[in-house]
């Protein structure tokens, strides 16, 4: 490796070549690549040979480290100077490198004794989005944005998403969904951490379910929603027949355990972040994900007969009868890492698992029936921060 | 010497001698039964030291190896990154009551080290060299540590698994607390030099109390014992100070002199015994001699008393008291012996008296030959002129006058003669008592041979002076001192009649004077110096003879001494001695 | 924003504890999202969720922080369940206790040899740093965490720290130790923290080797050289940069615009041996198993409890 530069006077060169041409951030690799290539060129002379070794310390890969090659090795022969292992004027070595905002490429070269040492540097772009990975149950991404999401709704000919600063609507165009308009959510305050929002549509209306706040409004003919302070406690269903109504603790991320039953019986029940309905022998079950970390069991009495096992704090009911039972989707109960679902059937208090697990690429952060055998799971991708909503569908027979 | 006090020495010697022939016989035998029990209490030390080195040896090597069969051992050996268990020496060694522990990978890299932690990854190449650690048993060994240098009793333990290999070497330092642990009878003590330095280093000689004092002294033992590599032993100090020290060598692990064991044996009660018998010994030859003090005494009151008495008449007798007599107390030999003594002073006495009676009637009779010599002389002249005189009156008139003159020169010169015989004579008799003053006698000689210059020159005698520069002045009459030299010079020009050499000397002595005149004149007999200084004894024949009686007498008078002496046909010397 | 898939759970203590100790709260920065409480000078901070922070109120309820805590202590308290939150040294580090996390930054301290003025003799600084065996110190002392450095800036903040490669000459080192008078060759190292002991330890012993006398001792006054940690608070390099000169004692940097310019800043400051950086290495948090929601620090090494929640359940 060629020494690093010593001394004022080398430091004092490094000021010379650096004052005439301002040593500027560059606007991708091979703009860096010119730039260094010209000062070696200036460095050696016309007609000088000259060795460089590569190397890369950056997460660049191959395509832009080749593109800063060329654009360097060109520039060199522009300006007269040859490339060559065999008696060289100058030895450089190149090095790819970034730090948390740039890209750098630093060149140490040497002629004799002297020794010089230039950066040059561009900034670091978005990085690419990582493709989602297979799921081995039916799992298909159906949104992906930036903003968290909270819920996503198909209206007639649409894709409604809730995020917690906006409702937006996109159509599809071209087999692509194209933004169509989006309604900014004001709330009067701030919401909690880890905001938890529900959809609800019907036809062309919708309803938005939102810590302190709920909104009614329609997609058509044009996106318009209206939203107040309120209190109102939560429709949740579970597949597309059972539902319950729970109350959301203000400034929280749960229900507080205030219900009324379908049958409109008022009860109250641990607190419980979701809520999902089973059918076993023509009987409705409950099984609710309690903030306490268990998944209770609650017969058509709501009285509590039985705990679900080791499941998550999310669970979702469907539509799905695979062996007759009725199934549940559940996330993994652990936190911070990759989630996964899981259909489970639950008959006389026992759980069974019914398919193996649906991975994602990070924590799943929200989850909702979809109607039908569907549910919506949405997901943070741990490695991009990106959010991602898939509709994940209980097939049976698979 | 006193016969009192050669009778007392010889009793004092007889007693000295016995009580010292007992007392180095019983030191002797003291010393060496002492000897004979250091030593063997020091065998049985040396003995006790052996064993529990290798009590302490054995313990080693069990600890050694039962960390070497754990199973933490085991998981160090076959881990493949060690990294992990840098600490783990300092735990083992403290829970098995080791002070030294290293975990060495099988290629001599120290994973982990109690008295050293940061030494990880540093070779112990000495690990591999041999082959079977468990027959070596537990060795001394210089250790390393980071604030110095110390001596251990090591041993070295192999954990294998599989091809892996881990060497345990552990140990306890050989310090003070190893030799608290040996028993020591009293008077005896243990002391270990531990050899870790280049250079003899007092600070390395402890014993069980800490680091021994006085290491200095035992430097030079313990560099024979360095060299030599074998036993020991000597004594070292001095009085009750004295220890005899045997000084063991202690090899180490490739047979370097690590340390040397000393066992030193206080030599505080052999000499406080010989002391004692000393003492006892000094205590009766004491009162032996002052028995023998007694004895003599009496004995020697009973012999010496009467002898003595007869020496001190006899002193008397020398110095001039001739009439000493001594007390006859008994009728033994030293009654006897008394009684004779008496007998000779009487008879010394009366012959004195009648010896000085006859030299006095001879002196008397050599005065008047003398006198009637001299005044013999000008008086036949006198006679015969007056004779003359009155024969020429009578007999021819005519001649009268003439005779008469020659007659009355005659008369006058002899009649000075004699008139200058009674002047010697008269000065001789009333020759003052000398004025003392300082004297420079170099002065007077140089004065007076200037005064004889022309007087020698006309003899034909040449003169010399040896005047010594040192002289001091001596306190003597000036004008006598002159006429004693000047007396001296005219005999020695009258001994020298063909001529010669004179010389006058001076000499320095210590103290006073000395003042010599020599001719080359010839000589006198032994029978003539006898009789020189008697006045009227003279050799020539012209002279009154007084000269050197003056000389003598005037040097009496200075209280001085004169001494002549003489070969003949050689010459003679006259010496005179002041102050 | 937190998302799992046990969601959060509201309320809960989360207790913490830190090597060092704060006499007033301004010299400790606060976990965002939280407010003072309580302050006990040099032992005890607690501070309560703040029903307004930014981006809605924390889980936790409260946070309490122990000062003072030596890492040792520290790690015994996680393990018997007495802490959710503490530092963790490489010793810590080496013993695997089930279910604890731990966290870690990126390299944001820099552990350094800072020569005092009286050893003005560049000799003697250069055969220090020539000496110094930093890659058995990094794997065997630090267990690998973080990297050999000989730059102030660490590689993932200024991209240019492989320049300063640090060199390990025991010849060289050796050879201009010889050139210097016996006096000279002994220089008095000082570690203030205990932590750092056994790594001064082994500087001494390689600067031992080189023909050094180095005695280590914990008293700072009128050291030759001191071992030290200093910590980049900032993710901006030319402002870390400057905040580390100023913490070692070093002139200011000159102005730094570009990465070159940074470079040369960087350099001109190593220039004749008055800092011999060793190691960057990075915070590191053990959370025990009740924490959920982490990591709860920052890249920098900073708290970020705002999204963590405690849960007790087995």
């Amino acid at each position: 490796m060629i020494a690093a530069v010593k001394g004022w006077p080398a430091v004092l060169a490094a000021l010379l070549f650096f004052l005439p041409r301002c040593a500027r951030s560059a606007d991708d690799p091979a703009g860096a690549a010119r730039e260094l290539a010209r000062r070696t060129a200036a460095f050696a002379g016309r007609g000088a040979l000259v060795a460089v070794a590569w190397r890369n310390l950056a997460s660049l890969d191959s395509a832009a480290a080749g593109q800063a090659r060329a654009a360097f090795e060109t520039t060199l022969e522009e300006a007269g100077v040859r490339l060559s292992e065999i008696a060289p004027v100058v030895e450089a070595q190149i090095t790819l490198s970034e730090n948390e905002s740039q890209y750098l490429m630093v060149e140490e070269s040497r002629k004799g004794a002297e020794r010089q040492v230039w950066i040059a540097s561009w900034k670091r772009g978005t990085p690419p989005a990582a493709p989602a990975e297979g799921v081995t149950l039916e799992k298909k991404l159906v949104w992906e944005q930036d903003e968290a999401i909270l819920d996503v709704a198909f209206p007639a000919a649409g894709l409604l998403v809730l995020s917690p600063a906006r409702v937006a609507l996109y159509t599809q165009a071209n087999g692509k969904w194209e933004a169509s308009k989006s309604v900014a959510l004001t709330p009067a305050k701030t919401g909690p951490r880890d905001p938890r929002g529900h959809l609800r549509t019907s036809g062309k209306s919708f309803q938005a379910f939102l810590p302190g706040m709920a909104c009614s409004g329609a997609t058509e003919p044009a996106l318009q929603m209206e939203c107040r302070a309120a209190d109102e406690p939560w429709v949740l269903e579970s597949g597309s027949r059972a539902l319950l109504v729970g109350n959301f603790a203000a400034a929280r991320n749960y229900f507080d355990g205030r219900v009324t039953t379908q049958s409109g019986m008022r009860k109250t029940v641990p607190p419980f972040f979701s809520a999902a309905s089973v059918e076993d022998q023509g009987r409705t079950w409950w099984v609710l994900a309690q903030v306490d970390g268990r998944s209770q069991i609650f017969d058509a009495a709501w009285q509590p007969s039985g705990v679900a096992g080791q499941w998550g704090s999310d669970i979702a009911g469907t539509d799905a009868r695979c062996g007759g039972g009725s199934q549940v989707l559940a996330t993994r109960p652990a936190e911070g890492e990759a989630d996964a679902l899981q259909a489970f059937a639950v008959s006389n208090q026992a759980v069974t698992a019914m398919t193996g697990a649906v991975d994602f690429p990070g924590p799943v952060t929200a989850l909702w029936p979809s109607g039908g055998t569907s549910v919506l799971a949405v997901a943070r991708d741990l490695r991009t921060g990106r959010y991602a909503a898939y509709l994940v569908t209980v097939v049976c027979g698979r | 010497m006193t016969f009192r006090t050669r009778l007392l020495l010889i009793f004092t010697m007889a007693v000295a001698a016995a009580v010292g022939v007992v007392e180095l016989v019983v030191s002797s035998r003291a010393r060496q039964a002492f000897e004979d029990m250091e030593a063997k209490r020091a065998e049985a030390l040396v003995t006790q030291f052996n064993r529990e080195f290798a009590r302490r040896g054995m313990e080693v090597m069990r600890t050694v190896e039962s960390i070497a069969a754990s199973a933490a051992a085991r998981d160090i050996a076959i881990s493949p990154d060690a990294s992990s268990y840098v600490d783990q020496a300092a735990a083992l060694a403290a829970t098995h009551g080791l002070d030294l522990l290293e975990l060495v990978a099988g290629d001599g890299a120290i994973v982990s080290s109690a008295e050293w932690p940061a030494r990880f990854g540093y070779k112990e190449d000495w690990l591999a060299t041999e082959p079977d650690w468990q027959a070596r048993g537990a060795f001394l060994k210089r250790e390393e540590l980071p604030d110095g240098v110390a001596l251990a009793l090591v041993a070295v333990g192999t954990a294998s698994a599989g091809d892996r290999k881990l060497y345990v070497a552990g140990g306890r330092l050989l310090d003070r607390e190893f030799l608290s642990t040996l028993v020591m009878p009293a008077g005896m003590r243990v002391l270990l030099y531990r050899n870790l330095a280049p250079e003899f280093s007092p600070s390395e000689l402890i014993g069980a109390p800490g680091p021994a004092p006085g290491a200095a002294r035992l430097k030079s033992l313990i560099e024979q014992v360095a060299r030599e590599r074998r036993d020991v032993t000597a004594t070292v100090g001095r009085g009750a100070e004295a220890e005899t020290f045997h000084a063991l060598p202690l090899t180490g692990y490739e047979s370097g002199l690590l340390g040397v064991l000393l066992i030193g044996s206080s030599r505080r009660d052999l000499v406080e015994l010989e002391a004692s018998m000393l003492r006892t010994a000094i205590t009766v030859a004491a009162a032996g001699i002052l028995m023998g003090i007694a004895l003599s005494w009496w004995a020697t009151a009973r012999i010496t008393r009467p002898v003595r008495r007869l020496a001190e008449s006899a002193g008397r007798v020398a110095a001039g008291d001739w009439g000493a007599t001594v007390e006859v107390a008994s009728a033994d030999e030293i009654g006897q012996l008394a009684g004779a003594f008496n007998r000779m002073t009487h008879e010394l006495v009366e012959q004195r008296d009648r010896l000085v009676q006859a030299e006095r009637v001879a002196a008397w009779r050599e005065l008047a030959r003398r006198l009637a010599h001299e005044l013999k002389n000008p008086l036949f002249p006198l006679q015969i002129t007056v004779e003359n005189m009155q024969r020429a009156r009578e007999s021819y008139p005519e001649q009268f006058d003439e005779v008469f003159r020659e007659g009355a020169a005659t008369l006058l010169a002899e009649l000075s003669n004699l008139k200058q015989i009674v002047a010697r004579f008269s000065d001789f008799a009333k020759m003052p008592a000398p004025e003392m003053e300082p004297v420079n006698l170099n002065r007077v000689a140089a004065e007076t041979m200037k005064l004889f210059e022309g007087q020698l020159a006309k003899a034909r005698v040449r003169a010399s002076t040896e005047l010594d520069a040192a002289l001091r002045p001596v306190q003597a009459d000036r004008e006598q001192m002159t006429r004693v030299l000047r007396n001296l010079i005219l005999n020695a020009i009258d001994a020298m009649p063909e001529g010669g050499t004179l010389t006058v000397r001076t000499v320095a002595p210590e103290t006073g004077a000395r003042l010599e005149v020599s001719d080359t004149g010839q000589g006198l007999t032994p029978e003539e110096c006898e009789r020189l200084f008697t006045p009227y004894y003279t050799t020539k024949t012209h002279g009154t003879g007084l000269g050197l009686a003056i000389v003598q007498s005037v040097v009496s008078d200075h209280k001085g001494r004169i001494a002549v002496e003489s070969e003949k046909g050689k010459g003679t010397t006259f010496r005179i001695d002041l102050g | 924003m937190a998302g799992a898939a046990t969601r959060p759970h509201y309320g809960g203590t989360l207790r913490v504890e830190m090597r060092e100790a704060f006499e007033s709260p301004e010299a400790m920065a606060p976990p965002a999202g939280f407010v003072l409480a309580s302050w006990e000078a040099g032992r005890r901070a607690l501070y309560t969720a703040d029903e307004s922070a930014a981006g809605g109120r924390p889980y936790l309820d409260s946070i309490e922080i122990q000062m003072g805590r030596p890492l040792r202590d520290q790690s015994t308290d996680l393990e018997l369940g007495k802490a959710d939150v503490v530092e963790l040294g490489p010793n810590e580090l080496r013993r695997q206790i089930a279910g604890r996390k731990v966290w870690s930054s990126s390299p944001v301290r820099l552990m350094a040899l800072v020569f005092g003025p009286r050893v003005e003799d560049e000799r003697v600084r250069e055969a220090l740093a020539l000496a110094v065996d930093r890659g058995a110190i990094h794997s065997v002392l630090l267990q690998r965490q973080g990297e050999i450095s000989g730059a102030l800036l660490p590689q993932w903040l200024s991209g240019d720290a492989f320049l300063f490669a640090p060199a390990f000459d025991g010849a060289r080192a050796r050879s201009l130790a010889t050139a210097l008078a016996a006096p000279a060759r002994t220089i008095s190292l000082a570690v203030s923290d205990a932590s750092l002991r056994p790594i001064a330890d082994r500087i001494a012993l390689n600067a031992r080797d080189a023909g050094l006398v180095v005695p280590v001792s914990a008293q700072s006054v009128n050291a030759d050289v001191r071992l030290v940690e200093v910590r980049m608070a900032s993710s901006d390099p030319a402002r870390a940069l400057a905040e580390t000169a100023a913490d070692l004692g070093l002139a200011e940097p000159s102005r730094s615009d570009t990465p070159e310019a940074l470079y040369n800043a960087e350099r001109a400051l190593l220039d004749g041996f008055r800092v011999i950086p060793l190691f960057h290495l990075p915070r590191v948090f053990g959370a025990g198993p009740r924490v959920k929601g982490g990591p709860g620090i920052t890249r920098l090494g900073e708290w970020h409890f705002e999204n963590l929640w405690v849960e007790d359940r087995p």
